[in-house]
């Protein structure tokens, strides 16, 4: 028999049915991660298990209790099995250490000494012995969840619970409750993560649930999930985790707001410092010397940026979709004009070194000279609006210039597929590069 | 660091030194404005015609149906204002809050007697009778008539001078010496109008009213236990049958009448108070006058005695409400945390009609209606008032602040095993501890200044003590003050107490000692 069996649970509300019938069995010592679109039920499912929700049918049994019956002894369920919130919920008014000694002392009615001593044990192992006499408001986000791991690990469960727990974490502070996690997997604990960081699901979990629209949609080993996913709302899911889409127009042109999402969705994609910054130059560039002034120009249509990362960055292609506006070939001609080819079929001036094979990396020295010189002709030009992009025929070297200078040192001009001409990028209204 | 310690002890300090200088001079401007008087010479009344109050404001006690006595003398007059007592009157005729006030003849030789910036105005507004109110038809009105007719007149016009005179040492009362196999009766009487019915130097209800009770008493071979009360407080306390009957220079008029029954005891007349001409200074200065006010007001007679028993009257009503108000609070916020519906409606209707009903009104029903056949004492009918009062606010304090709790602490604590109660109990109420502390003590502090209503059904607190001071002394501001200054060190001491809790409590927690860990 399974540790925790679920049979055709659902919970349905009179405007939402968060689960519609779940059928699953976790064994003993499994690492079960849970991803899925957002308001897909996953919390829910959770929560069911230790009954924080009542269901309005099916059954959970865990560990030989069902504990979807009435009559079944919750607190006692609920000690064998720990649950991590994404708000920490640590108890205010105690001290860091009195958090996981109050619940021992309480609920297993260990004598404080003793609750001390496991208590000083689970902070150590997850490295906050010296956090011990602190309060909770005194700690970091991430801090604070490892406290509440060790509070829950204090309980000595046979089932870990946790609900999103690096959601509420500032960007920063992610990584070190992942490793705790992380820590956790194979000490033979079962573990259920709901979680938004793939990265998580990919390493510790043994099976992953896919979960959309209140179901298991998929399930299956990490590598199934996410190199191979069977069924099409899946691999969505995992080519939009991918994937960061940004759409420019007349109407929407939040610079800050769209260079806002692409540095998460960078840091979401463990993208390399180099990496990351070298991405976010590129779309900065590209939007703030080329798109956003063709746009205004125009005063219509509207431009879509779609960056497709790899792996952990280990392809990075920024595709700008302009079928939507009518400027589209002049605007790609200019940009063909300022970017050189993969693979230097046009190789165009502006101190690129040679770009043997595409592959490797760009010099940095060159970008460093490129980025300094264009903030000295900014700051020179301060207050004077910059011209066209396409206007390049002005005298001396202009921002224009810089900014090409930039553009071309950190972006390769891929071929469509099938064909490398430009006037067919032209009529698909597409035009892809590689950043280095 | 330091620099803010100090501002902020002097935010707090600041604005108590001010409203206590605010006090002091409020209380030495009343104080040189006082008139001291001997009572020896006549003196002149200040007005001497009807016509002369046209147009200005006259006082009367609360509930006396004159007004068209008034308005027959005085066709023009300015308004009629009502107070609670002879004292509040003499007050606001002192003050020039009104220009002449109708009393009856009796206190009005009294007060003449006492204080000589006061004077009987010429004229009589109108002659009647004082009575003794029964309820209405009642059989023993008839047996206390009865009795009444057998004393002689002479003994009767003895007292009436024994008690209107300026001699204090013989106002005594006779002894109730005769077997009384008839049993004893309650008898509500006024315990501010001196001369007829008012508290004496041993704070035992006495005065001329109270002699022809016992001497009528005799006759009947009845003991009476007399209960000190307000003047509007008689009428519901005989109707409300808590008192056989009631006195205190009530004069009997035919709108009375209606309501009780009346046996008449003396001639009575309606005259006016006004204040005489020619009002003598303070002798001796200030500090003299104020030495004697003191002394006056707290020495002769004991009277620091009245005060001393008040204040322990107030703290005792407030700390007992507060203590019982407290229990039933925590009661009502765990019955109220189960979340049965018909007793959450129950609460919330409670609490609205607490909040609804001003206290004093509360007070009146609690003593008149709810526990009127009942044979509590004023004081615990005060307390259960005022617990059931402060409970109602104390569990609206701790209910709103436990709603402020996140409720991801309730599923921390139950996702741990805890079961709903001690979930609550242990962890969920203790971290709210720190939001409602302060909110009761502010509320605690209002409860104090609160059971100054009290007054109302005859609990002699701090409040009340002053006034039976004032009706003593016929002095109108000193007590007063006395008694502002009083709760406002008790006052202050408190929020002291709160302050150095809330201290100690911030120090425990930044001790941060493990509770059986550390030693």
């Amino acid at each position: 028999m399974s540790l925790i069996e679920i049979r055709n649970l659902k919970k349905e509300y009179d405007n939402a049915v968060p689960l519609r019938g779940i059928n699953a069995d976790i064994e003993e010592g499994e690492v079960i991660s849970i991803i899925g679109p957002s308001g897909t039920g996953k919390s829910t499912l959770l929560r069911c298990i230790n009954r924080l929700e009542t269901p309005t049918s099916g059954t959970v049994t865990v560990d030989g209790v069902n504990v979807c019956d009435p009559s079944a002894d919750l607190p006692k369920v609920r000690r064998s099995m720990g649950m991590v919130f994404q708000s920490f919920n640590l108890f205010p008014h105690k001290m860091v250490v009195e958090n996981i000694m109050v619940p021992q002392q309480s609920l297993l009615g260990k004598s404080p000494q003793e609750a001390y001593a496991e208590a000083m044990d689970q902070l150590a192992r997850v490295g906050l012995a010296d956090k011990a006499r602190q309060y909770p408001d005194e700690l970091s986000g991430g801090q604070k969840q490892r406290v509440a791991i060790a509070r829950a690990l204090a309980m000595h469960p046979k089932i870990l619970l946790f609900d999103e727990p690096t959601s509420a974490l500032d960007p920063t502070m992610v990584s070190e409750v992942l490793s705790a996690i992380r820590d956790l997997a194979g000490t033979g604990l079962t573990m259920l993560i709901v979680t938004h960081e793939m990265r998580l699901a990919r390493n510790v979990s043994d099976r992953v649930f896919f979960m959309n629209e209140g179901e298991i949609y998929e399930e299956g080993t990490p590598e199934e999930i996410f190199d191979h996913p069977r069924r099409e709302a899946t691999r969505n899911f995992i080519f939009r985790i991918r994937n960061w889409d940004y759409r420019l127009s007349v109407t929407e042109q939040d610079f800050h707001g769209m260079m806002g999402s692409l540095e998460k969705f960078c840091k979401d994609q463990f993208l390399g410092r180099r990496q990351a910054t070298n991405c976010q130059l590129a779309v900065e560039e590209l939007a703030a010397s080329f798109l956003l002034p063709a746009i205004k120009e125009s005063g219509q249509g509207s431009l879509s940026l779609t960056l497709h990362a790899g792996e952990e960055g280990t392809v990075r292609h920024l595709t700008i979709d302009g079928s939507d506006f009518p400027e589209w070939k002049k605007l790609a001609a200019s940009l063909t004009e300022a970017i050189p080819a993969e693979e230097g079929t046009e190789n165009t001036s502006g101190g690129t070194t040679q770009t043997d094979e595409g592959t490797e990396m760009i010099s940095a020295e060159t970008l460093k000279t490129a980025k300094k010189k264009k903030t000295e002709k900014e700051t020179a030009k301060q207050g004077t609006e910059r011209t066209k992009p396409t206007g390049s025929g002005a005298e001396g070297e202009t921002i224009e210039e810089a900014s090409t200078a930039i553009l071309s040192s950190l972006l390769r001009r891929l071929p469509e597929e099938g064909e490398g001409e430009g006037n067919d990028q032209e009529k698909d209204g597409m035009m892809s590069f590689r950043i280095l | 660091m330091r620099f803010r310690q100090i501002f902020r002890v002097k935010k707090t300090v600041l604005p108590r030194l001010t409203a206590l200088a605010a006090l002091l001079c409020l209380f030495t401007g009343l104080l040189a404005a006082r008139v001291y008087a001997a009572p020896d010479q006549p003196a002149e009344p200040e007005y001497t015609e009807f016509e002369q109050l046209n147009g200005s404001a006259v006082g009367m006690i609360t509930g006396a149906p004159f007004e068209e006595l008034i308005r027959s003398k005085v066709p023009e007059v300015g308004s009629i204002l009502y107070f609670n007592s002879a004292t509040d009157l003499m007050t606001a005729l002192k003050a020039g809050k009104v220009e002449a006030y109708l009393m009856n003849n009796a206190v009005g030789a009294l007060q003449v007697n006492q204080d000589r910036s006061l004077a009987v105005f010429p004229h009589k507004l109108g002659e009647t009778t004082f009575g003794f109110a029964f309820k209405k038809n009642s059989e023993e009105r008839r047996k206390w008539q009865a009795a009444y007719e057998k004393i002689p007149d002479e003994e009767i016009e003895n007292m009436w001078e024994k008690w209107t005179g300026a001699d204090e040492s013989a106002k005594t009362l006779p002894e109730q010496d005769w077997p009384g196999d008839a049993g004893t009766v309650k008898v509500a009487a006024c315990d501010t109008l001196p001369p007829m019915s008012y508290r004496g130097a041993d704070g035992k209800i006495c005065g001329f009213d109270i002699e022809v009770i016992l001497r009528m008493a005799k006759e009947l071979d009845v003991h009476v236990t007399f209960t000190g009360m307000e003047f509007a407080s008689i009428m519901p306390s005989v109707e409300s049958g808590k008192a056989l009957l009631g006195t205190g220079s009530i004069v009997v008029s035919d709108e009375r009448k209606e309501v009780v029954d009346f046996v008449e005891y003396y001639p009575a007349a309606y005259i006016f108070m006004v204040r005489s001409e020619g009002m003598a200074d303070t002798e001796g200065g200030f500090w003299a006058g104020l030495k004697r006010s003191f002394h006056r007001t707290f020495i002769r007679e004991g009277r620091y005695k009245l005060v001393l028993s008040g204040f322990q009257t107030t703290v005792v009503t407030s700390l007992l409400s507060g203590l019982f108000g407290l229990i039933l609070a925590f009661g009502l916020v765990f019955v109220r945390h189960r979340d049965i519906p018909v007793v959450n409606r129950l609460i919330s209707i409670y609490s609205s009609l607490v909040a609804g009903i001003p206290a004093v009104v509360i007070l009146m029903v609690l003593y008149y209606i709810v526990f009127g056949k009942t044979s509590f004492s004023a004081i615990i009918v005060a307390i259960i008032g005022f617990t059931l009062i402060f409970a109602a606010r104390a569990f609206a304090v701790i209910w709103n602040t436990l709603m402020g709790i996140d409720p991801g602490q309730r599923e921390a604590a139950l996702a741990l095993g805890y079961t709903e109660d001690r979930a609550f109990r242990e962890l969920i109420l203790p971290q709210a501890e720190r939001g409602y502390r302060p909110l009761l003590v502010s509320q605690f502090v209002a409860l104090v200044k609160e059971t100054s209503i009290a007054g109302y059904i005859t609990v002699v607190e701090l409040t009340r003590a002053g006034d039976l001071i004032r009706s003593r002394t016929m002095e109108a501001f000193f007590p007063l003050l006395a008694i502002a200054l009083i709760y406002f060190v008790l006052v202050w001491c408190l929020e002291r107490a709160a302050a150095l809790l809330e201290k100690h409590m911030a120090d425990k927690r930044e001790q941060r000692k493990i509770k059986g860990v550390d030693a």
